[in-house]
């Protein structure tokens, strides 16, 4: 289902941290959502799963406001994957794969048949089917990632909202999380730390600078040399991968030769 | 936060990370009916051996029989049964039956204030909760205050008391929004303790004739002044309040943290409100007619939990069970290791307890994980 942002300004101080941005998400497409710490990237997906209210602008999925739908509401449609964690309280992977059923629930919080199935569903799309008797904390990070994965799939939303889902998680599976989420056909959206994950598992990148949207299409239209320079203070080069020909990026430090003309922005953009 | 090993196995493949402190991934299979059909065997057994025990015993096939035909409305049979039937029917049995629910619903109360602040190292006790609640219960029965609600008078102001002293140790722990747990176990001792100091001051001021036995009471617990009202009331109310929390079934979505439960469509902010109520509640009911007893709502979710994992709709009721049977066991303890004296209750929990929370301290990462 489609997500039009539209005017989005929003923020935890007075100062807003994303201030009236504007972005639609394709049905059925992932999104990385990518930019320097600090430019708004958790900001505005809080927007989205309602977190954070903005002060400013419109959420619509499909034709409905997010922000005027009820709480409950929402949940059944939107599922959020944030990043790794997990308290004391040690569930199974079903348990907490099943818990992504209770906004679907009835007052007294029984899980019916379509319950199950989508349990079954989520666990089986996320190849955690084998893990569901095993404690989450027995798990390892990736596989912890997929059944929380799992566990906003069982919600059965039209759209899935990722908050920096790779932290913690090694290569392999950074790829894997990535590559599920981009099979399943759902409009995701995903804040991303690395680039190059960004430009070689997404369908689209949206580049998040100083509050605003500084440029959103393919992985090659957006991280355009200028563009990583002027935003992430970068050289880099978009070049397709020499295997499967998706779209990889090769990032450099600035160079700062003598005479060379300083990057505007430099100081505040802080690569991480 | 738990990075992922360099190096983590392939899924799917032999070989595994460490599980954590419990062993295996897997729960034991032991099927959860016959776990509930055990336990509450093994409590309604207890019982009736409870009953039996003390400086005149008496056999579990007496027990049973004075309490069937007290139950089917027949009264005290035979010649020469009366003494056995007084024992039993008037002293031990409303003991044992205040026993299982207090216990039960300090069991309650521990597992869902675990919840409510995320942290498996906190319960009733050592969060003040308790000591609220016998502050607040003596700060009535020690002015005119207690003619003022007639019966409900003394639970009620327990739970005002337990209320309190929870928002008052949130308060003092909560800040820049964020809730240490470290701070919230800090300041629930520090307030548990002015408020015990309280307590003992309002009684010893009241200059009754059995100060002593009072504060001993109000700090450290006792069940000998159970009587067939106050069981019954107290039974009741912990039922209700146990039915309510896994009516409401959020426990399992707050123990995720805001975002999470947010996202899964609960207000977290109203959900904690409500189980920190019930919890209170739960508090309030207990003190009122048991005084403090300490550590069964920290040992006995624990215990739930191992037995049958977080998710709340087993651990509730397991941990009741749990709660109630070691709480029969403790108070038969407590009143005959020093007979014909009565130890409080509290040093038994305590003993129990305390080295139980020591382990669970050291294995928790209290100084580094601070909730969010």
């Amino acid at each position: 289902m489609r997500l039009r942002i539209r005017g989005v300004t929003a923020g935890w101080t007075a100062v807003p941290a994303v201030e009236g941005v504007d972005l639609d998400l394709a049905p059925g497409t992932l999104t990385a959502l990518v930019g320097p710490n600090g430019s708004g990237k958790s900001t505005l997906l809080k927007t989205v799963y309602r977190v954070l209210r903005p002060t400013a602008g419109r959420l619509l999925l499909g034709e409905d406001d997010l922000w005027r739908l009820p709480h409950r509401e929402v949940a059944r449609r939107v599922g959020v994957l944030g990043q790794d964690q997990h308290g004391g309280f040690d569930f199974t992977a079903e348990e907490a794969v099943a818990l992504g059923r209770s906004p679907h629930l009835g007052p007294l919080g029984r899980l019916g048949r379509t319950d199950r199935e989508a349990v079954a569903e989520a666990l089986e799309a996320t190849g955690c089917a084998h893990l569901a008797g095993r404690r989450i904390a027995a798990l390892s990070g990736g596989e912890r990632q997929r059944v929380l994965l799992a566990r906003a799939l069982a919600q059965r939303p039209r759209l899935l909202v990722l908050d920096e889902p790779t932290n913690h998680l090694d290569p392999r599976h950074q790829f894997e999380v990535l590559d599920l989420v981009r099979g399943l056909g759902i409009t995701a959206v995903a804040a991303l730390h690395s680039l190059d994950l960004a430009a070689y598992c997404a369908d689209g990148v949206a580049v998040l600078h100083r509050g605003g949207i500084a440029g959103h299409g393919a992985p090659a239209e957006v991280l355009t040399a200028e563009r990583l320079r002027e935003v992430f203070a970068l050289e880099g080069d978009v070049v397709p991968d020499p295997v499967d020909g998706r779209p990889r990026l090769l990032t450099r430090p600035l160079r700062t030769r003598p005479g060379a003309r300083r990057a505007p922005h430099r100081e505040e953009a802080r690569p991480s | 936060m738990t990075a992922a090993a360099p190096g983590a196995p392939a899924s799917g493949a032999p070989a595994r990370p460490p599980d954590g402190p419990g062993g295996t991934g897997r729960r034991p299979a032991v099927p959860l009916p016959v776990l509930f059909a055990g336990l509450a065997l093994l409590l309604a057994g207890s019982a009736v051996v409870a009953v039996g025990v003390g400086p005149v015993g008496i056999g579990p096939g007496t027990v049973l029989r004075i309490l069937a035909d007290r139950l089917s409305g027949a009264g005290p049979a035979g010649p020469g049964a009366g003494y056995a039937d007084y024992i039993v029917w008037e002293l031990r049995a409303p003991r044992v039956v205040q026993g299982v629910s207090v216990g039960a619903g300090l069991a309650v109360a521990g597992v869902v204030v675990q919840a409510v602040v995320r942290n498996p190292v906190a319960d009733p006790h050592v969060l003040g909760l308790s000591s609220g609640a016998a502050a607040g219960a003596v700060a009535v029965t020690t002015t005119a205050g207690s003619a003022l609600l007639g019966a409900v008078t003394l639970p009620a102001a327990a739970f005002a008391g337990a209320l309190a002293a929870g928002i008052g140790v949130h308060a003092v722990s909560r800040t820049a929004g964020t809730l240490s747990r470290t701070r919230l176990i800090l300041a629930g001792i520090a307030v548990g303790q002015l408020l015990g100091g309280t307590t003992s001051f309002l009684v010893l001021r009241a200059e009754s004739a059995d100060a002593q036995q009072q504060v001993l009471f109000w700090l450290l617990g006792s069940l000998a002044g159970a009587r067939w009202d106050l069981a019954l009331t107290c039974a009741a109310a912990v039922t209700a309040l146990t039915a309510a929390v896994l009516a409401a079934g959020r426990l399992n979505l707050l123990v995720l943290g805001d975002e999470a439960a947010s996202a899964l469509g609960l207000d977290p902010g109203r959900a904690r409100a409500a189980a920190f109520t019930a919890a209170a509640l739960l508090t309030g009911t207990v003190v009122a007619v048991s005084g403090t007893i300490g550590f069964v709502g920290l040992v006995v979710p624990h215990l739930a939990r191992l037995l049958v994992g977080a998710e709340h709709r087993r651990a509730v009721p397991v941990a009741a069970l749990l709660g109630a049977l070691l709480l029969v066991w403790a108070d038969t303890a407590a009143r005959t290791a020093l007979a014909p004296a009565e130890l409080p209750i509290g040093i038994l929990t305590a003993a129990v307890g305390v080295p139980f929370f020591v382990a669970a301290l050291r294995r928790s990462n209290l100084v580094g994980g601070d909730a969010p």
